[in-house]
């Protein structure tokens, strides 16, 4: 079968090879869900990983794209996702692995920060508002973002604690992500 | 000293004791002419004692020794077959339709691209060898009319497709998918023997239990639903 215009050594790709194809980044996301093994936290995500997708609501920023599917097949999820929880207290931590081929540096972008006490940018009348412990960390990696969420219900005097161990578990984690090429 | 006066003193009853057995079981007339007799008779009794056992047996100690060779298989004999559909998980896929603004369901199809091998499950009181897993794949193969296989390969289910599932708005869709097992029960058949003997075949009968494959095709169990 000959088609016109078609031929095997198409010249026209435009991805480079710096870019991380999407079977990398499924397998980049594997291999992170075999070689982390931690002391302090433990995974609680199941060896038979579940591809979830999920519709998007009507949008207009790349109106035509109706799901985070990678070119909205349903098989190739955009995001990948797993959890853990700390071996030491109630926290539960879920990681985000968002696929991005034309991300290309190792960045720790920010950490955003949401518990009781830390009421900053909140008007004063709303600083009682209840909130769960949440910090997450936001990192690129080649041909992805990563968000990482510690969660916990805390008691007021232990969100150093829980920050502390947020930076424990970070360290871990950062090994492996190192450890890519 | 002690010892040697103690072990004097043994051998003086030892002695004295069969004098006596042999001066009871004799009349007394034959009594004074058998006497230095009594001492020759009881001297390779002792001998007998030191050395555990005869020499004539001591020469069947080299002799080698007789061996209990097996199990072995003989047969398999089914009886029962069974398929369990949920056996090993492939692949999981999730749709969440939750977010959705339109109010079409969306329609979820899905193809494996990559799979681990997985193996089959053996239980019973029985070393599962090579031979006798062989033995009972002949057996189910010839009881059921299909062969079976211990291992899925890698990537063996890719390809394989599910769907289309059809997903309401505010639902989320799932479809799991699993490689289906035949399950076989039955008793393994086995026999061992003596090298001494070895047309004598001891025979034994254990009840197995083993969750195996169809080897025709990656026979994939298909679950969707809806929540």
């Amino acid at each position: 079968l000959t088609l016109v215009g078609c031929n095997n050594s198409n010249t026209g790709n435009t991805i480079s090879q710096e870019h991380v194809n999407y079977e990398d980044f499924i397998d980049q996301y594997f291999y992170i869900q075999k070689t982390f093994i931690s002391d302090n936290f433990e995974s609680i995500t199941p060896e038979t990983v579940n591809f979830v997708t999920t519709t998007l609501p009507s949008q207009k920023l790349n109106s035509s794209k109706k799901n985070d599917a990678q070119n909205e097949d349903l098989k190739k999820p955009s995001r990948l996702e797993s959890y853990y929880k700390s071996k030491n207290s109630n926290m539960i931590i879920k990681i985000d692995y968002i696929y991005n081929e034309e991300i290309q540096t190792n960045n720790f972008l920010s950490i955003s920060s949401f518990y009781n006490d830390y009421n900053v940018n909140i008007k004063n009348e709303y600083s009682n508002l209840n909130r769960p412990f949440i910090v997450e960390h936001f990192i690129t990696v080649k041909g992805m973002l990563i968000s990482i969420k510690f969660i916990n219900d805390v008691e007021r005097n232990d969100y150093q604690k829980n920050i502390d161990e947020s930076n424990v578990f970070y360290h871990e984690f950062e090994e492996i992500l190192l450890s890519f090429k | 000293m002690e010892v040697s006066t103690k072990m004097t003193s043994k051998f003086v009853k030892v002695l004295s004791s069969a004098a006596l057995t042999f001066v009871l079981a004799f009349p007394m007339g034959a009594y004074a002419a058998t006497n230095p007799v009594v001492n020759e008779t009881t001297f390779p009794s002792t001998e007998t004692i030191i050395n555990g056992s005869p020499t004539s047996e001591n020469s069947d100690l080299i002799k080698p020794m007789d061996v209990l060779m097996g199990p072995y298989f003989d047969s398999y004999v089914q009886n029962y077959v069974t398929s369990v559909d949920k056996f090993r998980q492939i692949a999981a896929f999730t749709l969440d339709n939750r977010y959705s603004s339109s109010d079409t369901p969306v329609p979820m199809s899905v193809t494996i691209t990559s799979s681990t091998s997985q193996g089959s499950e053996f239980s019973g009181s029985i070393t599962f060898t090579g031979e006798v897993k062989a033995g009972i794949f002949g057996g189910i193969s010839v009881a059921n009319n299909y062969s079976v296989k211990e291992t899925r390969t890698t990537n063996e289910a890719v390809g394989m497709t599910a769907g289309p599932l059809q997903v309401p708005k505010g639902k989320i869709g799932h479809i799991d998918m699993y490689y289906r097992a035949i399950q076989s029960g039955g008793g393994v058949k086995t026999y061992t023997y003596n090298t001494s003997n070895p047309s004598v075949k001891y025979y034994t009968t254990t009840p197995i239990n083993v969750k195996t494959y169809k080897a025709a095709y990656p026979d994939v169990y298909t679950d969707p639903y809806l929540q």
